[in-house]
Parts: structure tokens; sequence; C-alpha cells
């Protein structure tokens, strides 16, 4: 059984058609990025995965499980499928303590004790240790990332999404982050990237997107099938 | 500049004045407390709500802020009694009444920026990590609202006490009442002047201080 499963999902923002039909499927422990050109839809992709967006058609499986119709709560699906943004959305007025422990204590019920003896296990799992007291404006961007990344860790997810996480971060950060996800187990990884030798080291599989649409998928850097893909790909490679 | 000053004829008279500042004082906290629960619910039905209500209490909040408090302490102490026919309402629940229009008006003003400021990726975050909107309500924006809009309430909260001295115009013995009665029995109105200056002072200076210190606080916070 596929952990995810997405069948015919088509997603509108009024009138503009940000997905069309898009249909993939997730292995348990796998590591999946989706590329593509900028406004193709691959956040929105994430997004729908997370409940966050609203869907007009298709449908979303989790273990089986249709959680799209709107009968699922989907505070249940997020406390197991989780997402990283791409501008870290923390919440700027806590510290990164506070940031870290909210959700776990609120809705896994946690104590707080327990909580903060996690956070600082994760902390240090994404070499964050003794940061416990500053607030985000104080820290570097590659450390707010980190943070973040932490901040879903601390809830224990079966998938990760990661909306271009390193996009905002100049190269030494961008390595820093990639290090910490490059040691993560036991969780499934679907990113959303630019980083294209990233996504070829780390990923399984991948998604090649256009216009709402998925052109291909597979062994898409190393092996791309698809005219589309090939030039996407060879500006890719011009522009670095 | 050949004025002999004599603070002594003002120390007989210092128990009233206190029991002017205790008033004043009961002013401001009564107008403060009335005024920050209507500011905090109107505000969040404006930011929730997009109906006709919405526009009208925009029109209502507009006109209470676009008068002047005198004009609205001594505007309610006729109109009240006259509307309710409450002929026995104290001046002192008249001038809170008054205030908290203005001062509501204003805090509604506030909380609904505050709202609307908050960045819409700060409560996707806090979805994206199961909260239920309660939670998201409670644990992420109205925190940030009130740490946002802290310094600018400490301030209106200055402004309020200050300007509970508008009371006296219709005759609430608060703390400038209180001086103008002093001076009718003792004829020393700069001392007397110069004492509640100081007294509104020695109130306020702590308050502008702890302001500007939650000010230089919330900047360190801005991403």
């Amino acid at each position: 059984m596929k952990l995810l499963q997405v069948e015919g999902l088509n997603k509108k923002y009024d009138d503009n058609e940000v997905l069309k039909n898009v249909s993939f499927s997730i292995e348990k422990g796998s590591t999946t990025s989706i590329i593509g050109p900028s406004a193709s839809g691959k956040s929105t992709i994430l997004k729908c995965l997370n409940l966050l967006e609203p869907i007009q058609e298709g449908r979303i499986s989790f273990k089986g499980k249709l959680v799209s119709n709107g009968l699922v709560k989907a505070e249940d699906v997020r406390k197991k499928i989780g997402i990283v943004f791409q501008e870290f959305n923390l919440w700027p007025n806590m510290t990164v303590l506070k940031n870290l422990i909210l959700a776990p204590i609120l809705t896994k019920k946690l104590r707080k004790e327990e909580a903060k003896k996690k956070a600082v296990k994760v902390l240090k799992q994404v070499n964050l240790e003794g940061l416990e007291k500053r607030l985000p404006g104080t820290l570097s961007g590659g450390q707010r990332q980190r943070v973040a990344i932490a901040r879903a860790l601390m809830m224990d997810y079966e998938v990760l999404l990661l909306d271009e996480i390193t996009s905002a971060l100049d190269p030494e950060s961008s390595r820093e982050v990639l290090e910490v996800l490059k040691k993560l187990k036991n969780v499934t990884l679907i990113f959303v990237t630019h980083h294209i030798e990233f996504a070829r080291k780390i990923s399984n599989n991948v998604i090649m997107i256009d216009e709402g649409r998925i052109i291909e998928q597979g062994d898409v850097i190393n092996n791309p099938k698809k005219k589309r893909t090939k030039q996407f790909l060879k500006h890719l490679y011009e522009v670095r | 500049m050949g004025y002999v000053w004599d603070f002594s004829a003002v120390v007989p008279f210092f128990p009233v004045l206190l029991k002017g500042l205790l008033v004043t004082f009961k002013i401001t906290f009564f107008t403060l407390f009335f005024s920050t629960l209507i500011g905090v619910f109107v505000g969040i039905y404006l930011n929730q709500s997009k109906s006709l209500i919405k526009k009208v209490i925009h029109f209502i909040l507009d006109f209470f802020k676009a008068v002047p408090m005198l004009i609205l302490i001594l505007w309610f102490y006729f109109l009240i009694p006259e509307l309710t026919g409450l002929r026995d309402l104290s001046a002192f629940t008249l001038v809170v009444i008054a205030m908290t229009t203005n001062v509501s008006a204003f805090m509604a003003d506030f909380i609904r920026a505050g709202i609307n400021n908050i960045p819409k990726e700060h409560i996707e975050a806090g979805r994206s990590l199961g909260l239920t909107k309660f939670q998201v309500w409670r644990h992420i924006i109205l925190p940030e609202v009130i740490h946002n809009t802290l310094p600018m309430f400490t301030a209106y909260y200055i402004f309020v006490f200050i300007y509970s001295s508008l009371a006296s115009s219709v005759s609430v013995y608060e703390l400038t009442h209180a001086a103008n009665k002093v001076i009718m029995l003792n004829f020393r109105s700069l001392e007397v002047y110069t004492i509640i200056a100081i007294m509104y002072a020695i109130v306020v200076l702590p308050f502008y201080f702890f302001a500007r210190k939650l000010e230089k606080k919330s900047k360190k916070v801005i991403i």
C-alpha cells in the first residue's frame, strides 16, 4: 500500500487553474522532489497535501484512507503530515523554545516539561543547541530555517513536506539545512526545490511539473525523457 | 517676578488633593476596563464580519473619534439622563460612559489594525501544525496582537489618565476639580497648579518609561 496517493487533483484559485489532473503516489520512507519552473503549482501541491488549500476535484489518500473529502478532520491529518515553509513562518514574538513546544503541547497533549526536554534534543539534532531563549528575529536565515525544521521534527511526522526551504538562504546556510535533512530517519520527505543537485543526490523519485500538469516522474534529473523537462534542466544548468 | 511662593498654604489641603487623585484613578480604571473590553470584542468582530453592520459600526466609531472628549463629556452629561430618564445617574458614571465611547472606538481600531497586520503565514503555520481555529486565535493571533499593540495601548492609557481632568467640567471631584476647590479657599493658584502638575507627572512618567522600553523590546522581534 502506498503511503500517499494523489489522483486526478484539480485546484483552482477563482478562475485560475493551478493544478490540472495531478496524480502521483509516494512510498513510505521515500524521498521525492518536485521540480519545475516558478508558478507551475509545486507549492500548491504541498499545501493541498497538508489540507491547507481546498481542492475542487480529485482524491488525496493517506495510508489508504481518503482524507480530502472533508469527512476527516484536517487537524488530525496535520498531526501526521507536516510542512516547512520557504519563509520559515516562525512566530516572531515567541522564543525558539516556545515556537517548538506550542503545537506538541496543544495537539499531542505533551506535558510542558516533556516538550521542553524534547525541544532541547531536537535543537541539538539541527545543530542549534543553546538557542532556546532567543527570539527568531535575532537569528540568521539559516538558523531560522533550522528552527522551522526543528518545529516540524517536534511533531514526529510521518510525512514532511518542504517548500523551497533553501530558496531564501545563502549557499552556506542552504548546505547546513540540507545536511540536517539528510540525517533524518523514519520520515517520508517531499521537497519542492530548485536545488537540482541536492534533489538528484537525495531523491528516490522526482516529479517534473509545468503549468499545473505533471510532465513526467521517476529518474527525471538523470534521465529526462520529455522535451520540456530537458529544456527546464538545461536552463537550470546554464544559469548555474 | 516679585511673586512670593508659599507652598505651606497648600500643605493642609493635601488630603483633598489626594482624594481627588483617587477619583482620577477611578475614572481612568473604569474607562479603561470597559473600553478595552468593548474595543477587543468590536475589533475582532470588525475583522471577521463583512456585513452592512460592519459599515454602520465603522461610522459610529468614526463619529465618537471625531467629537472632542470635552464635548462628549458635556453632551452625555445632559443627553443620557434625558434619553434614559435616569436622572439620578452620577456625574462620575456619565463621565465614564462618555469617555468609554471615545476610548473604546480607538481601542477597537487598534485591535482591528493589529489583527489585520498579522502576516497570514503566521496563522498558516499554526493551522499546518494541527492547531484548531480557536487555538490559533488564542495562542497565536491574540498574543501577537497584544505584543504589537501594547506600546500603543500604553500610550493611550496614559492619554486617558490625563484627559480624565476634563471631568472637572461637570464637577466630578477628581484631581483638577479638587485643585480648583483648594484655590477657592487659599487663593494660591500658582502653587496648587504646580503641585498637581507634579502629581500628574509623577504618575505618568513611569508609564512613558515603560512604553519606551516595550517599544524597544518589540523592535527586536521584527523579522
